[in-house]
């Protein structure tokens, strides 16, 4: 191996960092030049600050593209081994980063006092300098060039036995890359030779390697390779060597990888990023056992989250995809599961061969978040034996007597959750108070949505819903606690049994109790549990309404926030908000009121949010969006 | 030369050997407030000890930093977390204008201990908060005969059924032996007759009401009184017992001045001032404050710091903002929690403040307070322009944030670390800040 000059580099970046440093700050406020990982961080840094400062034009997501990302994967796959843990592949960086950079929330964020300090900061305007400095050297602006150096995708891969990383990026612009990476390494040798540190640079046959203190960087070609292992580095520039002379993807690679090849195949047309995880090398290295056992100690855990236990219990692997437009962002994880073949103990939840479907949505004006999933309470209560260890279940018995009590001596788990059809709703929406019974926290309104097996047996719900209100009355401690009055109704075929506070004269206004006032609704064979009367009601008379759901779902369970509700709901309880920001933060009221609105405000710029989660025959996923709104002027 | 006993409580005014400076302004900063800023203490020295003297008594803006704290408290009455109080008081105090009063309020938080873990209301520990407020440069005559109403301290003491047929004993000792006569001054026989006139005081739906019924309208005979006695009654008489003046002679004493208390005849000047301005706390703390013996060369840095006059006293200084909560979890582990003490007695204070564990805990919050700092504004400023001479912005560092001087070798040490740690000037002050912050010294008062 021989050291080669870098006689392209004419100028030390180094010294001209130092320059900047003595020329922006102040004599006795300002840190003395630190070490290469500190400029190389303040580098990153400045290429973030760049996102925040240079203008571009909107771009929209291109999925006409989608094949060839395709393609650029396997691309990038091909120099990775075979059994690489963890790989991400980024089509389209420069566009990615215009996207972002265009978006109207960018100036919203700008705006936060945090990110205002850091912008202010001598360090941030230092580093951008430096980009500037590097612009110049370059002949070219960032994301022009950054588009040009990496128009075949970044590609990263991560080997959790050796603990290697690496970073490839494939340039459009072979000229552009060979010197903004000797600008670089440039600056990166005079930093090494300044404080003592390793740096060295090798030529190999296809192209050059700086070997530092904990990086290796090389060029071949159109390709920049970055990582934290020398052996790793050259091994993946053997790969794109062999790669390059053969048409054929190496087999020993990850892009012969048939599980990598399975997953690719299941990409989404418009993402942005991907992501694929052996998971049979993740179990192998005992990495996070509980997420892999297939079962869980804890009975909410699993009514939950059951199903994704039960696929990653075998799982080969796992794909993810990040798609970012400037309407939305959207994520979307999968795992390969066989749904005929699932457990039937997990039927309560998965349902008969993975079919099991939420309800459909319903739509109730003003609803801050709306949850539909499968679940049958009974089937997972009768299955605990088999889904619980024995400690668990001794617990879960234990509760059972009890409830059967509260129940009036029936066996809980038969005919009580047992009593009710598969799949359920969770409704919340904001409340409106009674005059001298509003609390100074001011909680949306709850409701549990179930049908009954038999409507007969809403007496049943209805007695033990009477009885356990009683019991509050009955729990005074000594405190201000007003008593509640049960009160029935029956009218356009809704039974409403539902709890009023008798607010005596001396009991005073702002208690946070008010937010609950119990009701049990019955309407058909639809049973409403909510925590307040008149959401109780309106829901009870929408299930009435012909056309007030939506169509058959295909998700196991359904989540849906709308953001416009959720400001206002939060708008409501703005000192709360601006206590608790106080406190967390330590800040006067009048900062902390600042940062409050301001997080209102942005809040502005979203419309809803989802979470899809769907059981396909071969496929189980779990999908995220986030969608973006115009805020209106006011 | 030690200050003759009989000339201890004579008025103090600065001479030449003793000025009015740094030194003896920072004594009353730390005996007084929480904490200052650099320049805010060399306003004191500026304005003289009259005028600080005053300023402390006044209580400039505590109106609208009373409006600020109002809606906080009223969201964390709704609340049913206990816990948040512990957090809304130090951020009360790290922001408060009134510093002598809140510091006054601690105190009285120590000497009327109820905990919040027991009382749970927020509402209730809120309502005594504020009663020890208000009355906490006051008199401590409404001070009792509110805290004997008080929903918070008759939950603690298990006070909110007293009937006559069967008197909770609790709060009539508690009254005697902690609040206002100290140990030795009444009988078993004093409980229980004390008992008895607070027969009908109960707490229905978080409110005091008196019961007229449950209240025993016999004959009480106590500390050599006799009468049908009520509650209010009785407060009075436990007030005007001889030993209650020089049992809170020596109770603010302790506080300011010194943690070993002298005998009881030392201290009698000030319990007289309490006689014969019926209780008036300000009068008495006014007298102790102006006194020779207060300024005395041997006091200062005489105490051990509490953690919250420590730790709030140093984010103060700095002007740092810090997360309450963490804070909060902090203080815990200093064993000085606000809104929790340890029990009906309160903290002990002085030398048990610290242990090896406690003391580990204490370097540990001033590098957690400096390192906040750091994310916030730095240090810079604090080095006043000499970064050339490290030895002099130590020096001035060390006489802010020191009661007495550091042992030479200490000192050297700082002055290295001044030099030699990495980073620029605002992160060498940061690093001079810890390493005082680490020295047995920084933990006087």
């Amino acid at each position: 191996m021989t050291r080669v000059a870098l006689d392209y580099l004419d100028f030390p970046l180094g010294a001209c960092m130092r320059t900047f440093h003595f020329v922006l700050c102040e004599h006795r406020t300002c840190p003395a030049p630190s070490r290469v990982a500190r400029r190389l961080t303040a580098i990153v840094a400045t290429l973030a600050l760049v996102f925040a400062t240079d203008r571009v034009e909107a771009l929209q997501t291109d999925t006409s593209s989608q094949p060839a990302a395709d393609n650029e994967a396997l691309a990038g796959a091909a120099l990775f081994p075979r059994d690489t843990t963890l790989f991400v592949h980024v089509a389209g960086p420069g566009k990615l980063v215009e996207r972002v950079l265009e978006h109207p929330l960018r100036e919203k964020i700008e705006e936060l006092e945090q990110v205002r300090a850091v912008l202010r900061g001598p360090q941030w305007v230092q580093a951008k300098l430096a980009l500037a400095y590097l612009e110049a050297r370059v002949g070219e602006k960032w994301i022009p060039a950054l588009t040009s150096m990496t128009g075949g995708g970044i590609h990263a891969g991560f080997d959790l036995k050796t603990g290697s990383v690496a970073i490839a990026a494939h340039a459009d612009d072979e000229g552009l890359l060979s010197k903004t990476a000797g600008e670089v390494l440039g600056f990166a040798r005079g930093e090494a030779e300044t404080n003592g540190k390793p740096f060295k640079i090798v030529s190999v046959h296809n192209g050059k390697i700086a070997d530092m203190e904990k990086m290796s960087i090389g060029r071949f070609g159109k390709w920049l390779l970055v990582s934290n292992k020398p052996d790793y580095l050259r091994a993946l520039a053997e790969r794109l060597d062999r790669a390059t002379s053969n048409a054929a993807h190496d087999e020993d690679s990850l892009a012969g990888n048939v599980n990598f090849r399975a997953a690719l195949g299941r990409r989404t047309a418009d993402s942005d990023a991907w992501v694929f995880a052996d998971l049979q090398a993740i179990r192998g290295a005992g990495l996070a056992p509980e997420l892999f056992a297939g079962s869980t100690d804890e009975p909410a855990a699993e009514l939950i989250f059951g199903g994704v236990f039960e696929a990653l219990r075998d799982a080969p692997f796992a794909a993810a995809s990040l798609a970012v437009a400037t309407d939305r962002i959207a994520a979307r994880l999968e795992v390969p599961f066989d749904a005929a073949d699932s457990p039937a103990v997990r039927e309560y939840l998965l349902g008969t061969g993975g079919r099991g479907r939420a309800p459909r949505a319903m739509h109730i004006p003003g609803l801050i978040a709306q949850v539909e999933t499968y679940r049958d309470l009974g089937g997972w209560w009768s299955n605990k034996e088999a889904l619980f260890p024995e400690n668990v279940v001794a617990g879960l018995a234990q509760g059972d007597s009890q409830l059967s009590t509260v129940f009036g001596g029936v066996d809980f788990g038969n005919e009580v959750l047992g009593a009710l059809q598969p799949g359920m709703r969770l409704l919340v929406k904001q409340q409106e108070f009674a005059k001298g019974q509003s609390p100074d926290i001011q909680l949306p309104a709850f409701a549990l949505v179930t049908r009954l097996q038999n409507p007969a047996d809403a007496r049943r719900f209805r007695i033990s819903f009477q009885s356990l209100v009683g019991l509050l009355n009955l729990s005074d401690d000594g405190m201000e606690r007003p008593q509640i009055e049960i009160i029935t109704s029956r009218e356009e075929g809704i039974e409403l049994t539902a709890g009023e506070y008798w607010a005596e004269n001396d009991t005073r206004d702002g208690l946070f109790i008010y937010n609950f006032s119990p009701a049990l609704a019955f309407q058909d064979d639809y049973m409403i549990l909510s925590s307040s009367r008149d959401f109780a009601r309106e829901i009870a008379l929408a299930t009435k309404t012909p056309g007030n759901e939506s169509a058959d779902s295909e998700s196991n369970t359904h989540i849906h926030v709308e953001a416009d509700t959720l400001r206002r709901a939060i708008e409501v309880n703005r000192q709360a908000l601006v206590a608790q920001t106080m406190i967390d933060n330590g800040l006067s009221r009048e900062n902390a009121e600042s940062r409050v609105d301001m997080a209102l405000e942005i809040l502005k710029y979203t419309r809803d949010a989802m979470i899809d989660y769907r059981v396909e025959p071969q496929t189980m996923s779990l999908e995220f969006q986030l969608r973006f709104a115009k805020p209106s002027p006011n | 030369m030690p200050l003759d006993r009989n000339d201890a409580w004579l008025s103090w005014q600065p001479s030449q050997s003793e000025p009015w400076d740094r030194r003896r302004a920072g004594h009353l900063v730390r005996r007084a407030f929480f904490g200052t800023t650099m320049g805010d203490l060399d306003r004191l020295v500026d304005q003289g000890l009259e005028a600080t003297l005053d300023e402390l008594f006044a209580g400039a803006g505590r109106e609208s930093f009373d409006d600020e704290m109002r809606p906080m408290e009223r969201v964390l009455s709704s609340t049913q977390d206990p816990r948040s109080l512990a957090s809304w008081w130090l951020l009360r105090m790290s922001r408060t204008p009134c510093q002598f009063l809140e510091k006054m309020t601690l105190f009285w938080h120590g000497h009327f201990a109820t905990t919040a873990s027991k009382v749970i209301d927020p509402r209730a520990m809120l309502a005594q908060n504020r009663l020890l407020r208000e009355h906490a440069l006051g008199s401590f005559v409404p001070m009792v005969e509110g805290i004997s109403k008080d929903v918070a301290m008759l939950v603690y003491l298990d006070s909110t059924d007293n009937r006559k047929t069967r008197p909770n004993e609790n709060y009539a000792r508690e009254l005697m032996e902690l609040f206002c006569l100290g140990p030795g001054n009444y009988t078993e026989a004093d409980i229980k007759e004390l008992a008895r006139c607070f027969t009908g005081w109960e707490v229905r739906r978080g409110k005091f009401r008196f019961n007229a019924n449950q209240h025993d309208r016999g004959s009480k005979t106590f500390l050599g009184k006799t009468g049908n006695f009520g509650g209010d009654e009785a407060v009075r008489i436990v007030l005007d017992h001889p030993a209650s003046s020089r049992f809170l002679a020596r109770k603010l004493i302790n506080w300011l001045v010194v943690d070993d208390l002298p005998d009881d005849e030392f201290c009698e000047p000030v319990a007289r001032t309490l006689r014969e301005t019926d209780f008036s706390i300000g009068a008495a703390i006014r007298q102790i404050l102006a006194s020779r013996w207060f300024w005395c060369d041997e006091q200062i840095g005489s105490k051990v710091r509490g953690p919250v006059e420590m730790a709030i006293g140093l984010v103060r200084g700095l002007g740092v903002d810090m997360n309450m909560n963490q804070f909060g979890d902090r203080m815990e582990q200093l064993g000085q929690l606000p809104m929790f003490p340890p029990n009906v007695k309160g903290w002990e204070g002085g030398r048990q403040w610290i242990n090896a564990s406690t003391f580990i805990g204490r370097v540990n919050l001033v590098a957690a307070i400096v390192a906040a700092g750091n994310a916030g504004n730095g240090f810079g400023a604090l080095a006043r322009g000499n970064d050339s001479d490290a030895r002099e912005w130590v020096s001035e560092l060390v006489e802010w944030l020191v009661p007495v001087a550091l042992p030479q070798a200490s000192f050297d040490q700082i002055v290295e670390i001044a030099k030699n740690a990495r980073g620029g000037l605002e992160e060498r002050v940061g690093e001079v800040i810890c390493a005082i912050g680490a020295t047995p010294e920084f933990q006087l008062n």
